[in-house]
């Protein structure tokens, strides 16, 4: 748990198990053959590879279908993360292509995705599915195929053992983890009696089953839940339904009408507002400042990654933003009013990494190593917090396949968010639901 | 609609003993694009939903009420003949057929590109130039400048060579009675592939459509004789050449360019046969289904919840019914406010010029005159729909054309050029941009209105005839101009 191997300063995975020794040998014959070929950044760190193939990634992204926004930020942090992996040497000498395929976020063409960057593209490994449907859609093909497939999508559907062993999710961490984790600060902070106003279906569904647990284990309670119909635009009616006894609103709602709702629940509560709780979800790549969210000037959003940067800015996170070309409103650097979806893109850059790692740590050759790549990601534990992984530390779980890491509880005032709470990797852990280990490779 | 599948290990306990799993949208976040090229993003939606659209619906709706009045009350003016409608395809010469060759090597350069290019269809040229700068820019251009197509597409030139080489062509004919049949049928086929198809931009796939389209046309062209073709069968085609009569500026018999109404030819055209007004309101059906299926309000009925999108595939057959549906009550609507206007306006003869056949003014005479003047909103649609898109796609054309092989040139010198959707993030921004969508959809309804009123008064003897023929169909555009209005600001989720 503690022997940390990197060929790069801020790169590293700790190793656990047998494929330990493989890996520190492999890091060692690695860092060995880059320094003596002289590893710097830029292309000249292509040593032993003058003449080797590309690491082909096949990046399944949604180009068009409703992710497709998303999809823009996915393949602006993907092209950023490459460029920054080859300027330094690659992985194991080779230069790293990304072949994009637009699965129209549409499992049905997730799955041929998946086909084609086996058989047409000779992709070493799948990377980046984003929307839970394409990744369940997907995985089974994957599988059958034997693809290490990594997503992005942070969906509980890995960690909950329904998929398989060649699929993992190693970059972002999982919709369940975060909602526990905000249990324990709405509890102690905010207060303990909770209405949650929730969109009614699969995921306002998630959030509801999840805090209900978490804020109840905090000795909290929700004491309402108001489910609100996905394709509702006018919200004053639910309003009345919230207890009068309620210390927090805990609203995840999402979708074109969320300014409609936010702007609403302000009017119908003018200032004497329970305090107000929600996932920054509902408002990605949405700028704070828009109209009807003045409403939510004090209110606390729950982040993945945040989207301002903070006083305590860390040389990590000045480094990724720069990279990706993202100010430090969390918008396009080259149009302030692009706001980007800070709080999750930042899962692409550091799977990449991930898989840089896991290569290196099984000196990956080729397709026929894909079974080793698999064990040496199951391998990891601690990621410590680098410029690989800027949002912070976390902890591999390598038998649910899933990654564990802080979140961030951030207030809204004057018009940005600032963090006022970091949670523990601890309080997003739970226990495994799944050994993926035992599964046959 | 999404998948239901057991959970393999139920080992997390909780209040429920054994759970479905979720497949959850990535975390709900719902940014929307749902034709090959349509656009959208969930700040502009969520901002246009706080813009007072009912008001400017209104607004937009009593222009077209206030004008249909002011129509109405104008003295009955059956003017002096109007140039008839008439498709030029057998005339291009010279230029056009160089234009037309270039096009078709500028074609072949694209199917490689989609091809053997890059995967991303939105890095890829070919996607971008059949869906944006085709279906977007150049369909749209029609509307303002004519008829481009006609000189620009890519088998006028080929068909001309191979003719002055000898190569016979006109071999097969088209009987009279098959009249425009096979491109109202090529029509909704065409919009079937582009709303409902799973991947209508994918590049490689895309380039085997696109070869083998350009092959059929070929082969029909050379077999039917181009005029039959691109006036008849081919649907693209006669839907840029219906677009092209409402540029204002045209060619007069003396080559000089002059002004006219715009959409006047369409107001004459008596040697055109009943299918053609069936094309035209399908130009208006499919404008508007493509529209009204992205919408909450469709995805609800159809069981869909819009914020988990189960994608394209899950929906093809529901799509396609959807699309023939919908043009069916359109037709039926359509035809019952024609019959209606004719029973109001009563058994009258007809002025003996403007008439096909001598007799009273029949359902049908009416239905095949008022049709075409369907085509401005229908092309306001267009324009309206597509807008968004243009201004996201476009962007990433240009991209595409300063790298076209993505090996890092940049041959238009935009530098590190991010693609953004920042205009979509400001309410100023957002409520231009739809306002603009908002008054073109009112003036294709109040251009659409003129010429059908114009329409009414070569049928009719008098002004009472006139306004009462005219009654239902100005309903059925009024209506219509709510109904668009509300397609635009209506949420959507496709």
């Amino acid at each position: 748990m503690t022997d940390r191997n990197s060929t790069t300063d801020d790169t590293a995975a700790t190793l656990t198990s047998g494929s330990r020794r493989r890996a520190l040998k492999t890091l060692a014959g690695g860092a060995g053959g880059l320094a003596a070929t002289g590893a710097l950044p830029g292309l000249s760190g292509y040593v032993q590879a003058q003449s080797a193939e590309p690491i082909r990634i096949g990046f399944q992204v949604h180009r068009t279908g409703i992710g497709a926004a998303y999809g823009r930020w996915y393949d602006r942090t993907t092209q950023a993360a490459v460029a920054r992996i080859n300027a330094e040497g690659g992985i194991n000498g080779r230069p790293v292509e990304i072949i994009a395929e637009d699965d129209g976020t549409d499992p049905k063409r997730g799955a041929e995705v998946i086909e084609k960057f086996v058989n047409r593209h000779e992709c070493d490994v799948g990377f980046g599915t984003l929307f839970s449907h394409v990744v369940i859609g997907s995985s089974p093909r994957a599988g059958e195929l034997k693809l290490p497939y990594f997503v992005v999508s942070e969906g509980h559907h890995v960690a909950s053992g329904m998929l398989n062993r060649y699929t993992l999710q190693p970059g972002i961490t999982d919709v369940k983890s975060q909602v526990q984790a905000m249990a324990p600060y709405v509890a102690n902070t905010l207060g303990k009696k909770v209405t949650m106003l929730y969109a009614d279906f699969a995921f306002g569904h998630d959030h509801r089953d999840f805090f209900s647990e978490a804020i109840a284990a905090q000795g909290g309670e929700v004491i309402a839940r108001i489910p609100i119909p996905p394709t509702e635009t006018a919200f004053t009616k639910y309003f009345p339904k919230i207890p009068r006894d309620t210390d927090v609103i805990y609203h995840v709602m999402v979708g074109p009408a969320v300014l409609t709702f936010v702007k609403e629940m302000g009017e119908f509560f003018g200032p004497s507002a329970p305090a107000i709780f929600g996932f920054v979800d509902s408002l990605e790549a949405v700028d704070i400042n828009s109209p009807g969210l003045e409403f939510l000037e004090g209110s606390y959003l729950w982040e993945g990654y945040p989207r301002y940067a903070q006083a305590d800015q860390t040389e990590y996170d000045k480094a990724y933003r720069e990279a990706v070309g993202v100010d430090d409103n969390g918008a396009s650097v080259s149009d302030p009013r692009d706001v980007s979806t800070y709080a999750h893109m930042f899962g692409c850059w550091e799977t990449l990494h991930v898989i840089k790692d896991g290569m290196q740590a099984c000196d990956y050759k080729g397709p026929e190593d894909r079974p080793a790549l698999i064990e040496a990601v199951e391998a990891m534990s601690d990621i410590p917090h680098s410029v690989a992984h800027p949002q912070g530390d976390k902890v591999f779980n390598g038998k649910t396949h899933q990654v564990f890491g802080h979140q961030y509880i951030s207030r809204v005032q004057q018009g940005r968010l600032d963090v006022v709470h970091t949670t523990s990797i601890e309080d997003t852990l739970y226990e495994d639901e799944v050994d993926y280990t035992t599964q046959a490779l | 609609m999404h998948p239901r599948i057991p959970l393999l290990n139920p080992m997390w306990t909780s209040t429920t003993a054994r759970r479905t799993p979720r497949v959850t949208p990535f975390a709900g976040f719902v940014l929307l694009c749902a034709s090959p090229v349509a656009y959208g993003h969930v700040s502009e939606q969520a901002l246009v939903l706080l813009l007072p659209t009912d008001v400017y619906a209104t607004v937009g709706t009593s222009i077209v009420i206030l004008s249909a009045l002011a129509l109405a009350g104008l003295p009955y003016n059956n003017r002096a003949a109007t140039p008839p409608l008439s498709d030029e395809w057998a005339q291009i010469r010279g230029p056009s057929i160089v234009c037309s060759l270039i096009a078709t090597a500028a074609l072949a350069l694209l199917l490689v590109a989609g091809y053997a290019g890059s995967r991303d269809p939105l890095s890829n040229l070919l996607p971008l130039a059949v869906w944006t700068v085709w279906w977007i820019v150049l369909v749209s251009l029609h509307g303002f400048l004519g008829n481009l197509w006609r000189h620009v597409n890519p088998w006028s030139g080929l068909v001309h060579v191979m003719h002055a080489k000898g190569v016979r062509d006109g071999f097969a004919s088209l009987p009279r009675a098959v009249g425009r049949w096979p491109a109202c049928v090529l029509l909704l086929g065409f919009s079937a592939f582009v709303l409902a198809d799973p991947a209508p931009d994918d590049p490689s796939r895309l380039a085997v459509i696109v070869a083998g389209i350009w092959l059929a046309a070929l082969v029909g062209a050379s077999a039917f004789g181009p005029h039959a073709w691109f006036t008849r069968i081919d649907a693209l085609s006669l839907l840029m050449s219906r677009f092209a009569m409402l540029a204002p500026l045209h060619r007069t018999s003396t080559s000089a360019f002059a002004l006219r109404i715009p959409g006047l030819p369409l107001t004459h055209v008596a040697d055109y046969p009943r299918s053609h007004a069936v094309f035209c309101t399908l130009l208006l059906g499919i404008g508007s289904y493509d529209g009204l299926n992205e919408t909450f309000w469709w995805l609800h009925h159809i069981g869909v919840n819009p914020l988990e999108y189960p994608g394209r595939s899950a929906l093809i057959l529901t799509t396609v019914t959807g699309l023939l549906l919908f043009n069916l009550l359109l037709l039926a609507v359509f035809l019952l406010c024609i019959a209606t206007g004719v029973r109001l306006a009563g058994r009258m003869q007809p002025p003996k010029n403007t008439v096909r056949a001598p007799g009273k003014v029949s359902t049908g005479l009416m239905f095949e005159r008022i049709a075409p003047t369907l085509v401005p909103i229908a092309f306001a649609y267009h324009l309206a729909h597509y807008l968004t898109t243009f201004l996201v796609n476009g962007q990433y054309t240009l991209v595409a054309i300063s790298d076209p092989l993505g090996r890092g040139a940049d041959w238009l010198g935009l530098g590190h050029h991010f693609v953004s959707t920042g205009m979509f993030n400001t309410p100023s921004s957002v409520k231009a941009i739809w306002l603009t969508q908002a008054t073109v959809v009112t003036l294709g309804h109040l251009l659409s209105l003129i010429l059908a009123h114009r329409v009414a008064e070569h049928l009719f003897s008098s002004r009472r005839q006139v306004v009462l023929s005219q009654i239902p169909v100005v309903i059925f555009m009024c209506a219509y101009t709510g109904f668009g209005l509300w397609l635009l600001a209506s949420p959507k989720g496709a």
